[in-house]
């Protein structure tokens, strides 16, 4: 039985590269990817899972970082904003406008980017269900819609981007 | 930031896990069983220390059972570990895809496991109302004299008094419902495979969820309360969620009931604060007869609803999320649906 | 050179210049800053409303070891206050609100820091509570403030001390006794709701440090770089270029982190601790109940109208709650006093608009402040007077809408800058369908039903409110734009790239604006609030690219033998204006030019543009007169909602705005404010709104319990510009990014209320208010005494269309 106590070693596998981190077991993932490896981009917004603009991914799957213990993510894949590149999510909030302040829009890429992963063809019904789990005050979301069409056409095809 | 050091033990087997409990206890330490982990890390942030060591429990095998386990084929096994989308994501789970569904957020349901839902704090743990609806059984482990662990399995309506009764240091590894009553109500197709959080990873099957309505059941209305139904052979479910405003958000009342051979079960959260198999409103109600029930005019119907709901006698929950006969109205108006709904023809649409 | 068919950098929907950054999580918010050393802080918080500190036992927390300091308010009695200097940075033997800070402790670690806070035991001596502003002006309340008549405050708030008034504005306006006793018709209603919170993602935080020369360092999130260094300059001595303030960019404002906010407590902090850095950084649930929100508000409206629907007067009276501490809310009452006729016409006026103190936590700026508070009272009203009236809503306020020659509640007459609020009204009736009537029955317990209403808003902001901005070259003749314009979201260095693109007739992409403020080296500017910051900024900008200009012409004139006045700047070249083929690059003359031999003329060109308002004056304290407001926008929203009264669950289907804002700059960046606003604005009618028990202890301090507007909950949104030019904005633009809040309490109340049946003038207004209203017959928010079996079968009206529709 592996017991993690006082400061702990841990082979943490982020964005691809594996990092070797002390943590405590009471840190989050959160605080080890923002004050031990330098990835600022996931967020602090509310620490209590209500948020979402601490979302990364462990194994292709959103999770929120803030509700996790560094210590329960030991081998697995870990992708932080700062690992995504390319994907059609990033560029529909860019060209849509899908943010404003910015700071949700970390939690908030990586949430769509991981739909589409899953399902690329996601209805409405879908995209709400899994876009709930983030909050933005600035867009009014009208933004994060449009930037989740733009990043479906791209995947799909179908539809017509405006340049 | 969790404002206090403590101890992270990652158990391997049950043994492991009930002996790390005992450990911790001789040595005067209060531990906990860590699944998901989502609550343990609120509480612990708002400095209410909930245990000096955390006893996590997804790596241990029996916790992952997820389907019709091969030695017992009369069983549905849904293990403690198992994260409550995996349940959601797996085709033809119905209401019990619909109970867990209303927790918390699609995000965080990828972390909370269905144990850490019905064994946790919190007091609305909708994951059990199937469990209870259905007459379910939990087995769990727990320490007996010498540091051994012994392994029960329990129908969950003898243990659960607003939540659930273990034994000290009890760990719960799976919770049960007998296939024949899912397939009487149209859960007969119950999911299968493992997830293996931690390790593989949690499995993720994409395709169904409450709202695409090809699971066997429907919803409807893009707001305002959720409502789903569904029907087997012999009987039907129904399910309504109503939340103050958004539906990522603690339920002022969940309401799941069925029609198991001839006779109408009720299973509610949230109205009463803690979930409560409402044994006395379905004797109302058998009482008087559902078809009866439905035959009467409006106002006669809704009597007879309003005097079974209150024959539970228990006092309404009242919150800032909403009053007390707001939340009493909101139940009255969701078993009066659940009766109609649950008496219509066998087809189950309620789109 | 060859001149182009360059398009416009006008009215084009530009990429955001932090795109790549914000969509790759790059972009440095002010917590992805360390400091090597820094050290962090944790604040114990009031547990109670009212109550004198009779204790601080911190023995616990001193003997931890990484405990670097504990401090009281004991420590540090300066008070601090923007307009009022009325709040130690931690309580002083008194705490006003639940949540206030009473102890921060610092420590090596946040771990630390707060495991040592846990340990504090404070206790106190419980006082009697103020629950509201009404109760707050009661002769016999508590007093919050017993010491007020020592506070230093600026000429223009005048609190009362021996009450628990902090400001006190009147209008007064005409003869409106005698228009009351003529009036064909008299309303009066009543209006209320709790204070809230501005919820911008990232939490209030601030570091501070103090280098070996004396020089103070903050870098903090703050919408008022400058504001905070004036306040804290003045409040403790330090001389302001001794004095830094950093702001990266910021992760959302809404006005919570305008004025000063944590920078007084991380400042002496450090000063404490030999100037090592310290942080302050609040967790979310300090963010919202310890840092100020947005204010309550009680509000009293009576209108007296003839028969044809002409409004002849006005009697409002305003009392904001403004909780423990005033800040800026003292300000806020007083833009909703010379606001408080709303945008409509009305010649007599008694206005009485008090800021309160109350045992809530305090109050601050609120995006639209004041004005979103005014036009829900003023737009409840107009409601409740088309009803009496039997006038069609948007009749009416068509009737008296306000227009160029009017006159203000302050006695000034709209110039020919006013946007046509007319025009806004009908394309918002028109795009909402009023004509189709406001209210459909879809089936025996859903209805649609539509609301509408006007806003106007100016800046409330101070007489000499400025602005300055410096252009620079590089090697290439791309620009740069130096500011004081902070970056909240709404994309202002993309706005400004694009005005001084279009000035220079050069790309976009060419203009590069700094993204950071740091006072001892970018242009004083007020503070980036008060939807001020592209007009202000944006002349700023405008005039020291003319400046450069000048320059430009004046160093080329000399290599190309032509007088400066025949010259011309233009996409990347100065030319001759009657002979465009004999050009230089601006390459080759912006950081000075070289002749062929190696002489060198000119030098690198800076240019520098400032901007201070015009014509602005202080209101006089009797009668209100003077000229508060720079610009007003003009607008009207409309909402389309479809309720379920069986148990009021409700969704908005559409949202309406139409504003006049001069010009658009960036089409995509308005409508994004516009629409955010409007989201916000829903936010604040349905949910938004600090739940307090009996101790007036806040309940939601969370997001878990404190609801937002979220992803699918949002409505269409219709956003149609009206575009009457502002002369002296910039391109002829003017602010919009407060406004699309504005109207929608009163839009979606009308919509509700007309749902209903029932007058609701409270908010928020929640399904189980609906429900209430509807089951009951009457606005259950003014009395809560409903017993549990409250008749909720056999009251229903059979067509609720019938009771309170009006078309």
């Amino acid at each position: 039985m592996k017991t993690y106590d006082g400061q702990a070693k841990l082979n943490l596998t982020v964005n691809g590269e594996v990092r070797t981190v002390w943590v405590a077991p009471a840190d989050t993932l959160l605080w080890a990817v923002r004050n031990r490896l330098g990835l600022t981009g996931s967020k602090l917004g509310c620490e209590n899972g209500d948020c979402g603009a601490c979302t990364v991914h462990v194994n292709g799957i959103p999770i929120k970082s803030c509700y996790t213990l560094a210590v329960d993510v030991e081998g697995v894949e870990i992708t932080t904003i700062e690992g995504l590149s390319g994907s059609p999510v990033q560029e529909g909030f860019r060209k849509e406008y899908g943010f404003q302040c910015g700071f949700c829009t970390s939690g908030f890429i990586m949430n769509g980017h991981a739909l589409l992963q899953a399902e690329p063809t996601a209805d409405v019904a879908t995209r709400v269900d899994w876009l709930q789990s983030n909050i933005c005050r600035c867009t009014g979301y009208e933004g994060i819609e449009k930037a989740m069409d733009h990043a479906q056409v791209l995947i799909n095809g179908g539809g017509e981007l405006e340049e | 930031m969790i404002p206090f050091e403590l101890t992270f033990r990652r158990a391997e087997t049950v043994d492991e896990a009930v002996g790390a409990w005992v450990e911790a206890t001789n040595a005067g330490q209060t531990a906990l069983y860590y699944g998901g982990g989502t609550e343990i890390v609120t509480l612990a942030r708002d400095n209410k220390r909930p245990a000096d060591v955390l006893i996590d429990y997804k790596r241990i095998p029996d916790t992952w059972v997820c389907g019709i386990d091969g030695d017992d084929a009369d069983t549905w096994w849904v293990g403690s570990a198992v994260r409550l989308n995996t349940v959601v994501d797996t085709p033809r789970t119905g209401l019990i895809a619909c109970c867990l569904s209303g927790v918390a957020d699609r995000t965080v349901r990828n972390s909370i496991t269905l144990g850490g839902n019905i064994c946790g704090m919190l007091p609305y743990r909708e994951g059990v109302l199937p469990f209870l609806l259905l007459d379910g059984t939990v087995t769990y482990a727990h320490p007996v004299d010498g540091g051994e662990s012994e392994v029960a399995t329990k129908p969950i309506n003898d243990l659960f008094h607003k939540k659930l009764k273990l034994p000290k240091g009890g760990l719960v590894l799976s919770f049960g419902i007998e296939a024949h009553l899912l397939a009487d109500v149209g859960l007969d197709q119950a999911p299968s495979g493992t997830a293996v959080p931690g390790e593989e990873g949690l499995d993720h099957e994409p395709g169904i969820g409450l709202h695409t309505g090809s699971g066997g059941y429907s919803v409807a209305a893009p707001y305002g309360p959720l409502t789903a139904v569904g029907s087997g052979p012999r009987g039907k479910w129904f399910y309504r969620r109503h939340t103050k405003e958004p539906r990522v958000d603690y339920p002022l009342v969940t309401v799941a009931m069925a029609v198991v051979s001839g006779s109408v079960r009720v299973a509610v959260a949230g109205a009463w604060g803690y979930p409560v198999r409402a044994d006395r409103v379905e004797d109302a109600l058998n009482a008087t007869g559902m078809d009866a029930i439905v035959a009467m005019d409006e106002t006669d119907r809704r009597g007879e609803i309003k005097r079974a709901v209150d024959a539970q006698e228990i006092q309404f929950k009242q919150d800032m999320r909403g009053s007390r006969r707001y939340r009493r109205e909101l139940t009255i108006q969701a078993i009066e649906d659940g009766v109609l709904a649950l008496t219509g023809d066998q087809s189950g649409g309620t789109e | 050179m060859q001149m182009s068919s360059r398009r416009s950098s006008l009215g084009v929907s530009l990429e955001r210049k932090d795109a790549p950054d914000k969509t790759t999580g790059r972009t440095r918010y002010t917590d992805d800053f360390t400091v090597p050393g820094m050290l962090y802080a944790a604040i114990v918080s009031s547990k109670t409303a009212h109550g004198l500190i009779s204790d601080i036992d911190d023995t616990a927390a001193r003997e931890m070891p990484g405990v670097r300091g504990v401090f009281t308010g004991k420590d540090f009695p300066q008070l601090v206050g923007l307009y009022l200097g009325d709040k130690p940075a931690l309580a002083v033997d008194r705490v006003r609100y639940f949540g206030e800070p009473v102890v921060a402790v610092v420590a090596d670690d946040e771990r630390t820091a707060q495991a040592a806070a846990a340990r504090i035991r404070v206790k106190y001596e419980e006082l009697p509570i103020v629950r509201s502003p009404r109760e707050g002006i009661k002769s016999d309340a508590p007093l919050i403030h017993p010491n007020m008549e020592q506070y230093v405050h600026i000429p223009a708030i005048l609190p009362e001390p021996g009450t628990n008034i902090a400001h006190h504005t009147r209008m007064r306006k005409g003869d409106p006794d005698a228009a009351f006793a003529a009036a064909d018709a008299v309303i009066e209603g009543n209006y209320k709701f709790p204070p809230k919170d501005h919820v911008a993602m990232e939490p209030r935080v601030a570091v501070a440090e103090i280098k070996s020369d004396g020089q103070v360092v903050i870098r903090t999130s703050t919408q008022s770089p400058y504001g905070a260094r004036g306040i804290m300059s003045r409040t403790f001595g330090i001389p302001p270029g001794k004095l830094t303030i950093q702001t990266a960019e910021i992760g959302g404002g809404f006005g919570g982190k305008a004025g000063i906010q944590l920078e007084p407590l991380a400042y002496l902090l450090s000063k404490s601790l030999g100037g090592r850095p310290v942080r302050v950084q609040n967790t979310r649930e300090q963010d919202m109940v310890g840092s100020p929100g947005g204010p309550g508000l009680e509000a009293t409206v009576k209108l007296a109208a003839k028969q044809d629907g002409t409004i002849t007067a006005a009697e409002v009276q305003f009392f904001f709650d403004s909780g423990g501490y005033a800040d800026y809310a003292v300000n806020v009452s007083r833009a909703a006093g010379y606001a408080s006729t709303g945008p409509y016409n009305i010649p007599n006026l008694r206005t009485d608009s008090y800021c309160v103190y109350t045992n809530h936590p305090f109050a601050t700026a609120y995006r639209g402040f004041g004005h979103i508070e005014m036009s829900y009272a003023i737009e409840r009203s107009m409601e409740i007077l088309a009803e009496k009236l039997d006038i069609d809503a948007v009749a009416l306020r068509w009737h008296n809408a306000i227009q160029a020659g009017d006159e203000t509640p302050s006695q000034n007459v709209l110039d020919g800058n006013t946007g046509d609020l007319r025009e806004c009204l009908d394309r918002v009736a028109r795009h909402l369908g009023w004509a189709q009537g406001p209210i459909e029955r879809i089936d025996h317990d859903r209805f649609r039903t539509k609301g509408i209403s006007c806003y106007w808003k100016a800046p409330a902001i101070p007489t000499f409110t400025d602005a300055g901005a410096l252009v620079s070259f590089n090697e290439d003749g791309s620009v740069n734009l130096v500011t004081g314009a902070v970056e909240m979201g709404q994309g202002i260095y993309t706005g400004l790239a694009q005005i001084v693109a279009e000035r220079l007739k050069m790309h976009p992409d060419e203009i590069h604006v700094v993204q950071e403020v740091m006072t001892d080296r970018s242009t004083h500017d007020w503070t980036s609030a008060a939807s001020r910051t592209l007009f202000m900024v944006g002349r700023a900008a405008i005039a020291a690219v003319d400046d450069a200009v000048v320059q430009i012409k004046r160093v080329a004139s000399a290599p190309m033998r032509a007088p400066e006045e025949d010259l011309e700047v233009a996409e990347g070249w100065v030319y001759l204006r009657d002979d465009p083929e004999q050009a230089l690059p601006l390459s080759q003359v912006v950081l000075g030019y070289v002749y062929p031999n190696g002489n060198a003329i000119g030098g690198p060109i800076i240019g520098h543009g400032k901007y201070i308002a015009r014509h602005l004056s202080d209101i006089d304290p009797e009668t209100g007169k003077g000229r508060p407001g720079l610009e007003w926008t003009l607008g009207a929203i409309g909402v389309e909602i479809e309720v379920n009264l069986r148990d009021g669950s409700f969704r908005v289907l559409k949202g309406v705005c139409s504003m006049d804002v001069g010009r658009v700059i960036n089409p995509a960046l308005a409508r994004g404010q516009v629409v955010g606003a409007m989201a916000m604005g829903i936010g604040y009618t349905t949910r938004e709104a600090f739940e307090f028990d009996s101790n007036e202890h806040v309940l939601n301090n969370k997001l878990r319990d404190y609801k937002l507007l979220r992803y699918g909950e949002h409505p269409e949104y219709i956003v149609d510009f009206v575009e009457t030019p502002q002369g002296d904005g910039p391109f002829g633009a003017r602010g919009l990014g407060e406004q699309g809040i504005i109207g929608m309490p009163g839009a979606l109340s009308a919509a509700f209320s007309r749902a209903t049946g029932v007058q609701l003038n409270a908010l928020p207004i929640t399904p189980e208010y609906v429900w209430g209203g509807y089951h009951t017959g009457r606005d259950t928010a003014w009395n809560d005494a409903l017993a549990d079996d409250t008749p909720t079968d056999g009251s229903r009206a059979d067509d609720a269309a019938g009771k309170g529709g009006q078309s």
